[in-house]
């Protein structure tokens, strides 16, 4: 038992002592919210307040105050009721077709056409040319099944553990807690990418079950497929050897790290690989980098599209593919950014320079343009031009907030203000907020220390 | 009591980054509606929540309106003042908003308690702790008088700032902290007067 406040200056220390927080999954729910929100510019508001919604009964009178209890109690949570899942297929400029599914239904879209479908708090966008069914539409229970084409879910149980959605694929069932990924079921492979949260990927012929986590990605071929792999040697995406963004299914061959074992395993003919190197903020382990500068080399290698804010692909269906106007400015951008490292390594970064910009000022993928200016950062700095290069980091972080890009970018405008422009408490700020995106990063400890080096004494290791 | 501008830089990387952030959040950029949520979250929480109460169940929904407001006004900021404190005070007048509402309910509340329906009011927690005490010693103020108490006491903001958020007098502030603090003594004084009977 603590002392009792007994002044104001006491109540007001105690309430600073304990600040008010939102759990972790309070904060990504809001945070969702607040995006679909901040989207749906012709929509319906968000959901109105409780203090809305409770005003007029208020007016009303104690009769209805009487009567709505009554109401609470009868819908008090006994028998949940099935979910709905409404749907609306529409083409890019119009909406065209909209309705409810019932358990077994199936949903195609076309080319061209993009269908939304909400059951509760999730969202499952499928993409053009796709094929997509319910098999189970049960309380606390989800399952789909995707024959071909692509599907984002973003998936948010309010209570974990009691809801539950699958992706069923030709190839692969995927499980999931709660959380926000692509799956893309093409010619004979899955491909699922995880933006949030964590899947469970198990490949149907008996492989065993992988986790994926948030910024990872990974496949599971068919047998046919897995040989027709083999024998293929189109590389698909940038000069140097990584992949376009948005190049996915070709150029995710390169972007995958070699097959798991246990996966391999299970699935000896066929090829599932995957990708752990990404999320700064789930601190997973396989490729990471030991610097800023380490990490953005391997940052770049998928410095594509952020999974988590391109939405679906808007890729041709199997049998005809061709790559959008954006996928084309998103690969030409990964080239002039993959040029200009070339550039660089070669010892020439003034002529890498206007490369870059173009690249940082072009409709490159966001994590293309955010590493451009992170370059142009290390370019800058390299030439004692601090504040040009503090604005280029800044713009990295802006543009690739949360990611590994956007964390590293963080960390090196963190090191600039300590060591070139000696602005402490600036510092303290950036570190800060690098630890804020990527608790686990791999530049949390530098952090840390620096944090301590600079004052913040809650970061300094204890002394033994 | 530290300064609320060296809190903040906390969670500013930097006045032109976060502007230019707020820019591209209100024209529809998603990354930069997350990463502006983000940076400033906490802080805009910890402010309602200090209006509203810990545990009110409205919390979520006025943050949410906040940010919203916010991206919807981007265009009426003036880059005058931190984001992050022109998000508070978007957050703070929505609190307070719900806070008036909340005592002008209380008081229908203790009517339909009276005649037997509707459910008390939820009472302090239980636990005779330092922070249920500030927290049920602060339930005693009135709004506003908890709104400027709270944005100066505990979180450090000056007059001047406070009276941009809220739109209110500084002489008025002054006031109403006066009030504050006169009620806050009695509250806890009343409250050691009965924890030694």
């Amino acid at each position: 038992m603590s002392a009792r406040p007994e002044s104001p200056e006491a109540v007001a220390e105690v309430l600073r002592e304990h600040p008010p927080a939102l759990d972790e999954l309070s904060k990504a729910r809001l945070e969702r919210r607040l995006v679909a929100s901040s989207q749906a510019s012709s929509g319906p508001s968000p959901a109105p307040s409780r203090a809305a919604r409770r005003g007029p009964w208020i007016a009303v009178g104690l009769g209805l105050a009487a009567a709505a209890a009554a109401l609470a109690v009868l819908l008090r949570p006994g028998e949940p009721a099935a979910p709905v899942a409404r749907f609306e297929v529409r083409e890019v400029t119009s909406s065209a077709q909209r309705g409810t599914l019932e358990e077994g239904s199936v949903l195609p879209t076309g080319p061209g056409e993009v269908a939304e479908v909400r059951i509760g708090d999730s969202r499952v966008r499928l993409a053009p040319g796709g094929r997509l069914s319910l098999a189970t539409l049960a309380p606390g229970r989800l399952d789909l099944e995707l024959t071909r084409g692509e599907v984002r879910v973003g998936f948010h149980p309010r209570e974990r553990g009691r809801e539950h959605l699958s992706v069923t694929t030709p190839e692969a069932r995927v499980e999931v807690v709660g959380t926000v990924f692509t799956v893309r079921a093409r010619g004979g492979v899955t491909e699922v990418r995880v933006s949030e949260g964590t899947v469970r990927v198990v490949p149907r012929d008996g492989g065993e079950a992988r986790l994926v986590r948030a910024g990872g990605s990974t496949r599971v071929a068919s047998p046919r497929a897995a040989a027709a792999e083999d024998h293929s040697s189109a590389p698909a995406g940038t000069d140097d050897g990584s992949p376009a963004a948005g190049s996915v299914a070709r150029g995710a061959a390169d972007d995958v790290s070699p097959a798991a074992g246990s996966v391999e395993r299970g699935a000896p003919r066929g090829r599932a690989g995957t990708d752990e190197r990404a999320s700064p903020e789930r601190g997973v382990t396989g490729a990471s980098p030991s610097g800023p500068d380490e990490g953005r080399a391997a940052a770049g290698s998928r410095a594509g599209s952020p999974p988590g804010t391109d939405g679906p692909s808007a890729s041709a269906p199997a049998d005809a593919p061709r790559p959008s106007a954006s996928t084309e400015a998103r690969a030409a951008g990964a080239r002039a950014l993959a040029r200009a490292r070339r550039t660089i390594a070669e010892g020439h970064p003034e002529r890498a320079e206007s490369e870059l910009r173009r690249v940082a000022e072009s409709d490159a993928s966001r994590g293309a343009r955010a590493e451009a200016w992170t370059l142009l950062g290390d370019l800058a700095q390299r030439r004692g031009r601090h504040a040009p290069a503090a604005h280029a980091y800044r713009r990295a972080a802006a543009l690739c907030a949360g990611t590994m890009v956007g964390s590293n970018a963080v960390f090196a405008l963190a090191r600039l203000q300590e060591r070139r422009l000696h602005d402490d408490a600036a510092a303290r700020g950036s570190y800060a907020r690098y630890l804020r995106d990527a608790p686990e990063g791999p530049l949390a400890d530098r952090a840390r220390r620096a944090l301590c080096r600079l004052g913040d004494e809650d970061h300094c290791e204890p002394e033994r | 009591m530290a300064r609320a501008d060296e809190r903040l830089t906390a969670l500013d990387g930097g006045l032109e980054e976060d502007h230019a952030r707020l820019r591209e959040a209100a024209a529809g950029d998603e990354a930069a509606v997350r990463a502006l949520y983000r940076a400033h979250v906490d802080v805009v929480f910890r402010c309602v929540a200090r209006i509203l109460g810990p545990h009110d169940p409205d919390l979520e929904d006025v943050v949410q309106q906040a940010f919203l407001a916010a991206l919807d006004g981007a265009d009426r900021f003036d880059g005058r003042s931190k984001v992050a404190t022109w998000l508070v005070g978007i957050a703070t007048r929505r609190a307070l908003d719900a806070a008036r509402a909340r005592h002008r309910r209380a008081r229908w509340g203790r009517i339909t308690e009276w005649v037997g329906l509707g459910r008390p009011a939820s009472r302090p927690d239980a636990r005779h702790d330092a922070l249920s005490q500030a927290e049920a010693a602060l339930a005693t103020l009135e709004p506003s008088q908890r709104t400027v108490f709270v944005l100066h006491q505990v979180e450090g903001y000056t007059f001047k700032e406070i009276a941009e958020m809220t739109g209110t007098g500084i002489s008025t502030l002054h006031a109403r902290l006066k009030a504050a603090r006169r009620r806050l003594d009695a509250a806890l004084a009343e409250g050691a007067e009965g924890a030694t009977r």
